[in-house]
């Protein structure tokens, strides 16, 4: 009885360790929210509710999980990194996103875009072309249950046309020039966020517009897409 | 040569071509200003060798026979495993994480140490020999300067024929080969050849491509799934290696109303960043007149045309397709070179020629109706190679430029657009600058156009047509670009504000200095002293940075600046902990003599100072900063063991007092005459070139060659328990020389850092003046 008892009995304080550091995360989360991202003025309810909802320990990796709600960009291997909360925050709320929307994401990463944009929109669809990261994202986003994103391991220069046109489009990679699909796979009125600049460290982040057939840009912030997958192009 | 001068002389070869061959391995892997941390690590060797053989006299008088045949096997042994052992997992360190991650810090401390072994081991070698060879120091010196000159020729012979980690443990090879002269027993020879053959064999496990960081471009394009190297050379420029892929594709400048093919690329890489795209068709005609790089040929028929260092067979074939009647690419890289001369889609009127850019501007004599040079920035002269020497994108060879163009004649630049706008506004400055040389009103010969990410950049050496205006219009509302000079009415690419537009009317205008003065980044046009491009930081607006990127975000602006103030405290705590502390405590009972302390520290600093400007002001010269190390490393070692031996013959005092003035007298003719020397040296053949450069640095090496022996005699007369503390200090002010060259080159140019390490040999004047006087009433 005791050999039955005994795991039992050592699993409480594993679990009330997992407990403790789940509801540690919950509060660096809040805690990120509040001074990285209200702070800076991003206000659309929406995206604030999903960056307070999202665990974004789970989508880097172990051993940079007690700097994941730091207020910085962190390696997620591949030479690829997970963006800065608040860039996630401000690109999210730059794209309005609504309920009804079809989102559109090149270049997968961790997966924590697509989960931020998946509690907003009403499907993702994300491609990502290092296969490792693609496969460890799903991972990631099927253990958290989310089912309205659908990854793919692709060359997101095509897009994903069979599923198109997009209310929203999100480049992750930077690339120096918009890839002619995807323009053409954004709806009439529709919203693209692509960071563009030289292939270096710093990139900034253009929203491309598509109204009345045309096609209007405008830089907005530099970011540290750091480093960029050329492949995106 | 005895068998001990033929080991002195081959050990020497390896430790400075394994150094020379670090450089190349660390510019592959990471980025090129680890170059300076190999030489301080280097440095560190010499200076611990002297330490531990003055701290532990015993070494040097029971033990060196012993040691001596021992110590070049282990030297070869660490220079065959250390590039291995570096690339280890676990111990291979990543520069961008450095800045994230504190193992990484400790890993580029690791890889310090491992890289330092060699360098140790093989030193103490030569110190053990002018121990128990005092008396024929001047004749060991020589065999061992001798053989530093060839290692540093050596390297760029291998470096053709052998992979980057090769070369560094062939090296290898060669201090075994030393340690087989010194061996007295058959048994012992028996046993070193045993060991030279486990080398070899160790050679053929040296992966051919070497470790590399995961954020450089190649590591980036490998994961790509259906990319592949297909290509791989040696050359004296660094590892080429071409890689072909399903998914690269490149189209900097095209129009958004452009929706056919973009066609796919091959991409050559050198050490792992991108060098150029070569397009794998040819897209539809559209695709290269929606373009903001097909404007210039709106204003010729059948213009001739010169393409300095293409990035891409876009810009080629683009000219061809828009009526070009000749064109010519100057390539430096033989494989790009050859890659280009058989490139299918181009036909008789385009030539390559194999020559550097700025090399081929001084020399060129013919005229050109355009000379496009390559897009800022595209050759990794930014971000991690910020310090990069750009030495095409200075006014001065701007100047060289303009005057190879027909009258009609136009020079085209570009680069992307960034924010907050540095490399863009440069550019501008740049030509502005330039064009005022020339005696030019910049808004008279200029026009610039952008689309959402590409600045084009034209400077006319005539006046521009009204016509030209228009037709510059005209092209902007076409495609849905903007005009930049003459400034746009209306923006169809929206910048975040309006400081790129504002700052780039004010450049224009006549007080070019108002308003750029208080931008937080140096918009300073780049010069042949101070060719650093992509150097914008400025020391003095660090809070600006800071409180627009935040702490951690500083290091992604242009981290090359950061990368040489990394490796200045990497060095002064290898140095501090391999040579200060331990001398320090060894010597705790001996009296500070402050002019013999200062007097060893100008001499390391000093001479490193000279050094290191001398070889990035030859870059120009030679072409490319592996080749300009081995001439001015070879060739400063060589005379400068002349000047060693011949201050052996020399009255003291004298000697000292004559090297001093001798150098004053030299610099003070150098410095002011060194740019145009270096113009006229540029147009000689490559061996003429060197073989002038070594004319002209030797009596100068030869002169700072005597203060160091003189010093140490001076020592041994009158101070010789100063003997270990002066050595120590000449050591740790040598491991720091590397890093504060470059920062004093980047912050003021090359004059001055050249002109700061002969002032630090004239300083040695008053200090040589007061150790005589404090000498004086002493036996000797």
């Amino acid at each position: 009885m005791r050999r039955l008892l005994l795991p039992f009995i050592l699993m409480i304080p594993v679990k009330l360790a997992l407990a403790q550091a789940s509801d540690e995360y919950a509060s660096r989360r809040m805690n990120m929210v509040l001074t990285q991202i209200t702070q800076r003025g991003v206000v659309h309810r929406a995206t604030i509710k999903a960056m307070e909802t999202v665990p974004r320990h789970l989508f880097v990796p172990h051993s940079y999980r007690n700097s994941a709600y730091e207020d910085r960009p962190l390696p997620i291997g591949y030479g690829q990194t997970i963006s800065q909360p608040y860039i996630v925050a401000y690109m999210t709320e730059l794209m309005k996103p609504t309920p009804d929307m079809i989102a559109l994401e090149i270049g997968t990463g961790s997966g924590y875009q697509a989960a931020v944009l998946a509690e907003i929109v009403k499907h993702v669809y994300t491609i990502e072309i290092v296969p490792q990261l693609g496969n460890s994202a799903e991972k990631t986003l099927r253990k958290l249950n989310y089912s309205n994103v659908t990854t793919r391991i692709a060359d997101g220069y095509h897009g994903w046309h069979e599923k198109g046109p997009f209310d929203i489009i999100v480049v992750t990679a930077a690339a120096d020039h918009i890839p002619p699909p995807l323009i053409e796979q954004l709806k009439e009125g529709g919203r693209m966020i692509i960071p563009v600049g030289s292939p270096f460290l710093v990139q900034q982040l253009m929203l491309v517009e598509k109204k009345g057939g045309k096609v209007k840009t405008r830089s907005l912030i530099p970011v540290r897409f750091v480093p960029f997958t050329r492949a995106g192009e | 040569m005895n068998r001990e001068n033929a080991s002195i002389f081959l050990l020497s070869v390896a430790i400075i071509g394994f150094q020379l061959a670090i450089i190349n391995l660390l510019s592959y892997g990471q980025w090129y200003h680890f170059a300076y941390l190999a030489v301080s690590v280097a440095m560190l060797g010499f200076g611990s060798s002297g330490v531990i053989l003055a701290v532990w006299p015993k070494l040097g008088q029971q033990y060196a026979s012993k040691l001596i045949p021992c110590l070049p096997v282990i030297t070869g042994l660490l220079m065959l495993a250390s590039p291995l052992l570096i690339g280890i997992p676990g111990i291979r360190f990543d520069t961008l994480l450095v800045f994230t991650s504190k193992f990484e810090a400790a890993k580029l401390l690791l890889t310090c140490f491992i890289l330092f072994l060699p360098f140790l081991s093989g030193a103490m070698v030569l110190g053990l020999f002018f121990i128990i060879r005092s008396n024929s120091i001047p004749v060991l010196y020589a065999w061992n300067l001798a053989g530093s000159a060839v290692g540093g020729v050596l390297i760029i012979a291998l470096s053709r024929y052998l992979s980057v980690a090769n070369v560094a443990s062939s090296f290898g090879l060669m201090a075994i080969v030393a340690g087989f002269f010194l061996a007295k027993s058959s048994k012992m020879k028996l046993a070193i050849t045993m060991v030279g053959l486990a080398g070899c064999l160790l050679l053929f496990f040296q992966p051919k491509v070497p470790f590399k960081s995961e954020f450089k471009p190649l590591s980036k394009t490998l994961l790509i799934p259906d990319s592949r190297v297909i290509q791989t050379a040696s050359t004296p420029q660094g590892t080429f290696e071409m890689v072909s892929s399903g998914s690269l594709r490149q189209a900097s400048g095209l129009s958004l109303s452009y929706f056919g093919r973009v066609p796919l690329v091959d991409m050559a890489f050198l050490n792992a960043q991108d060098y150029a795209a070569f397009e794998k068709a040819l897209a539809d005609t559209a695709f290269y007149h929606q373009n903001l790089f097909s404007f210039p040929y709106r204003l010729f028929h059948s213009p001739e045309v010169l393409m300095l260092q293409p990035n891409s067979t876009f810009f080629t074939t683009q000219a061809g397709l828009l009526g070009s009647k000749k064109i010519t690419m100057v390539e430096p890289l033989r494989p790009v070179a050859d890659r280009l001369a058989e490139y299918p889609w181009f036909d008789e009127r385009v030539s390559v020629v194999m020559a550097y850019p700025r090399e081929y501007l001084i020399n060129e004599q013919r005229q050109w109706h355009a000379i496009v040079f390559p897009s800022v920035g595209s050759f990794g002269g930014a971000g991690l190679s910020a310090l990069k020497e750009e030495y095409l994108f200075t006014t001065e060879s701007l100047v060289n430029a303009y005057h190879l163009l027909t009258p009609e004649g136009l020079l085209v630049f570009s680069t992307f657009m960034d924010n907050p706008p540095r490399n863009s506004l440069k550019l501008i400055a740049l030509v502005t600058e330039s064009a005022r040389r020339m005696g030019l009103v910049p808004s008279d010969h200029m026009l610039s156009m952008r689309n959402w990410n590409t600045l084009l950049v034209i400077l006319k050496r005539n006046r521009i047509e009204e016509t030209e205006r228009d037709m510059a219009f005209n092209f902007t509302l076409e495609n849905g670009f903007d005009m930049v000079i003459p400034a746009p009415l209306e923006e169809l690419n929206m910048m975040p504000d309006s400081t790129f537009q504002h700052l780039a009317n004010q450049m224009i205008c006549d007080d070019p200095s108002k308003g750029v003065v208080d931008y937080p980044f140096s918009l300073e046009p780049p010069t042949d002293n101070s060719p650093f491009f992509s150097k914008f930081l400025r020391m003095g607006k660090f809070r600006s940075y800071l409180s627009w990127m935040g702490a951690d975000g500083i290091p992604f602006l242009e981290l090359g600046y950061f990368i040489v103030w990394v490796s200045l405290a990497v060095c002064l705590l290898l140095a501090l902990i391999a040579i200060a502390f331990p001398m320090l405590i060894s010597v705790a009972n001996h009296s500070f003599n402050a002019p013999v302390w200062f007097y060893f520290a100008c001499l390391g600093l000093g001479f490193m100072l000279v050094e290191i400007s001398l070889i990035q002001r030859t870059i120009l010269v030679v072409g490319n900063p592996i080749m300009s190390s081995a001439v001015i490393i070879s060739t400063m070692l060589c005379f400068s063991a002349v000047g060693s031996y011949l201050s052996s013959l020399m009255h003291m005092r004298k000697g000292m007092l004559f090297a001093i003035l001798g150098i004053a007298l030299l610099t003070s003719v150098l410095i002011p005459l060194g740019d145009r020397i270096n113009l006229y040296i540029v147009g000689l053949p490559i061996y003429t070139r060197v073989v002038t450069l070594v004319l002209l640095i030797a009596p100068l090496a030869l002169l700072m060659g005597m203060l160091f022996p003189l010093g140490m005699r001076y020592l041994d007369t009158f101070a010789t328990n100063q003997i270990p503390v002066a050595w120590g200090v000449n050591g740790f002010f040598s491991v720091l020389a590397a890093p504060v060259a470059t920062i004093l080159a980047v912050e003021f140019g090359f004059s001055i850092a050249f002109a700061s390490g002969a002032a630090l040999y004239m300083a040695c004047l008053p200090i040589v003046l007061l150790m005589y006087r404090k000498a004086r009433g002493q036996p000797g």
